[in-house]
């Protein structure tokens, strides 16, 4: 079985992880002209809970 | 022949998903909305509607067959009311997946005659913001309410008869103020309200609120859509478009204070 022969360095573990990178939410303003909040897209809107022009969710 | 389902199974098993399955459907017919994930709720989508295509048909099957046979037949020897073969078929079906009785009951007697009109399409699903934890993309599925196009026209045209016939009524009562126009004009929402006049966009004496009578909302002048608004009716405060049963739109209620509201619908 494969097996690492030495112990990998910090400074190359955190080289590797200074990789790891998150992209932005892609986010739209609410149709709800009463809202224009942004939101994901196709998403029932988290703030006013419309979606469409119809009340989906009651927001928190 | 249907197309076998594809990949992994919801839950892991065979057996894990049938249960799953089964169970949100049930919770959907008793609830009429459920919050799930997406993935569920694809799934659930032909499922739930398939289980609402034989309720419809339980419902055909029984009315067709009180139609035909007459009434005297329809009892057995003991006096109990006999049921349609085909209903009776449906029921089973919809009870090999359906487990509580009640819920069975509420699909053929409530939902299968609420879709009468409708050709497919029963449920509707719209997405949520994922889930807080492990960030799964959540979804509601419901139950569609609306009626299908035609009936629903029928009603607005009910509807707006009845709004006119209201107001009429509600003008009437109002005491008449101005000379020069009939009562009837004057306050349309009683007490507090008062008509356009000939330039719309010109707030009457008094009168700064607008209303929207579409959409039953009402604008003060601090609101950022009021300039855009065409003003059906003019009150003299939100108390009194309040009174009217005008409102705010259902985001601006908690803040008062950014007094913005929807345009007309
Ligand atoms: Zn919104």
């Amino acid at each position: 079985m494969a097996v690492p022969k030495r112990k990998m360095s910090r400074s190359n573990t955190r080289s590797r992880r200074s990789q790891w990178k998150t992209t932005a939410v892609h986010l739209v303003e609410c149709s709800n002209r009463a809202c224009r909040e942004p939101k994901p897209q196709h998403v029932a809107c988290p703030t006013c809970g419309q979606y469409g022009g119809r009340q989906v969710t009651q927001p928190a | 022949m249907p197309t076998p389902t594809k990949g992994a199974r919801l839950g892991g098993s065979p057996a894990h998903e049938r249960l799953l399955l089964a169970n949100l459907a049930t919770q959907l017919f008793e609830h009429n909305r459920i919050k799930t994930t997406e993935a569920k709720a694809k799934r659930l989508r032909p499922y739930a509607e398939k289980l609402i295509t034989k309720a419809k048909n339980a419902v055909a099957a029984q009315a067709q067959y009180e139609k035909d046979t007459p009434e005297a037949d329809r009892t057995d020897k003991r006096g109990n009311a006999k049921v349609a073969p085909a209903n009776l078929h449906n029921r089973r079906e919809i009870q090999k997946v359906i487990r509580d009785k009640d819920i069975v009951h509420k699909l053929i007697a409530e939902i299968a005659p609420q879709f009468a009109e409708r050709e497919g399409g029963y449920t509707r699903i719209v997405k949520t913001v994922p889930r807080k934890g492990d960030n799964a993309a959540m979804a509601i599925i419901e139950l569609v309410a609306e009626q299908t196009v035609t009936s629903e026209a029928n009603r607005a045209r009910k509807t707006r008869f009845a709004k006119d016939e209201k107001a009429k009524a509600a003008a009437t009562e109002a005491p008449a103020e101005a000379a020069d126009e009939k009562a009837s004009d004057e306050a349309p929402y009683g007490e507090g309200s008062h008509a356009p006049l000939e330039d719309v966009n010109e707030a009457p004496e008094g009168f700064p609120v607008k209303g929207n009578a579409d959409s039953m909302l009402y604008h003060t002048p601090d609101s950022r859509y009021y300039e855009q608004t065409e003003a059906e009716v003019w009150f003299a405060t939100a108390e009194a478009a309040e009174a009217a049963g005008f409102k705010l739109p259902a985001s601006q209620q908690e803040d008062k204070d950014e007094e913005s509201s929807e345009d007309e619908s």
